[in-house]
């Protein structure tokens, strides 16, 4: 055991509890300045890291009876960066498992739309790749029922294969995703109309989701395929960086409430054991 | 990128941390870390050699 006189805690539970809210915060506030730059850069980057090679979707909070996320457990010890999800986690029952009523009135103006356009008859696999903004308005038809209907509602944008200009009026029960997903996109597709109002084909696609409405959300069945799907390894390895990242302010917390577990640093070495020889 | 290489980073800011969290004085944590860190690269080159040796012609 070191003379642990040496070291300048201040109040050491203050300092814990600032480790535990941020990386490194609990050592800046104990004037340890280096100590507060490696533990604020290797744990903020490891857990922001996980985020960004998970597509942002990593840390979640989510308990109920298909599935638990024992991960969390490790990200909330991140402190701040992994608390918003358990507001979202709140946020999702109370929003979509318990109100099963996924549309409201909103605007679709200068709402940017990315997918494809299909002409009636056309199989998946055809269609013309297009990226613009859409105009409108979706109204819910009546409050007990999912129906919808859009008003005024058109895509300008552009073909993404060619750059050409490209102009369609969209009309009749548009299909969009609920507000509040697990996904930043939100799938949105609907008919597609010529000018005597007679449907010629449909888009199909995303619109962007309001970032508060995604980040963080309680992952689903249907997202984690998603992500497994498109992301492989990388997403199993993203969950990884964030636990650790977890695991490791534990360690930055117990050094702001103890001091450093073995000592100071300039104990000599201890003397090699002499009943080898 | 090849998401083996990403371990190296990982490696290097678990070393650190743990060396933080061992000692205080800034030079006796860097020397620390170093040795962590070349220790857990070569052990997971010795687990990468194995595993790919163990896969050869799978």
């Amino acid at each position: 055991m070191y003379d642990k006189s040496r070291l300048k805690l201040k109040n050491p539970w203050i300092a814990a509890v600032l480790a535990f809210l941020v990386p490194g915060a609990g050592h800046f506030y104990q004037r340890r300045m280096f100590k507060a730059g490696i533990y604020s850069v290797c744990i903020l980057g490891t857990f922001f890291g996980g985020m960004a090679l998970g597509d942002w979707q990593t840390c979640y909070y989510r308990k109920d009876a298909k599935h638990t996320h024992y991960g969390y457990i490790s990200q909330f010890m991140v402190g701040i960066p992994a608390l918003p999800a358990l507001v979202q986690a709140k946020r999702y029952r109370e929003n979509v498992v318990l109100d099963a009523i996924p549309l409201q009135n909103e605007s679709l103006s200068g709402i940017e739309f990315e997918g494809i356009y299909r002409s009636q008859g056309q199989a998946m696999t055809e269609g013309v790749p297009i990226r613009g903004s859409l105009n409108g308005q979706v109204a819910r038809v009546d409050t007990e029922s999912f129906g919808a209907e859009l008003h005024n509602a058109e895509f300008i944008g552009i073909r993404t294969d060619n750059g050409e200009e490209f102009g369609l009026t969209l009309e009749g029960p548009p299909q969009i995703g609920h507000p509040i997903s697990p996904s930043p996109d939100r799938m949105f597709s609907c008919q597609v109309v010529n000018k005597e109002g007679l449907p010629v084909g449909y888009v199909d696609g995303s619109i962007p989701r309001n970032f508060w409405n995604w980040y963080q959300m309680p992952l689903q069945e249907s997202n984690l395929e998603h992500l497994h799907g498109t992301l492989g390894k990388r997403f199993d390895l993203a969950l990884v960086f964030t636990w650790i990242a977890g695991l490791l302010n534990v360690l930055a917390i117990w050094d702001a409430l103890e001091g450093p577990a073995y000592g100071i640093g300039d104990e000599p070495e201890p003397e090699p054991d002499s009943e080898k020889d | 990128m090849e998401t083996t290489w990403y371990l190296v980073p990982l490696a290097a800011s678990i070393s650190l941390v743990y060396s933080a969290s061992r000692y205080e004085l800034r030079d006796r944590i860097v020397q620390r870390a170093v040795r962590l860190f070349i220790t857990m690269i070569v052990f997971l080159v010795l687990v990468y050699a194995v595993l790919f040796l163990l896969s050869f012609r799978l």
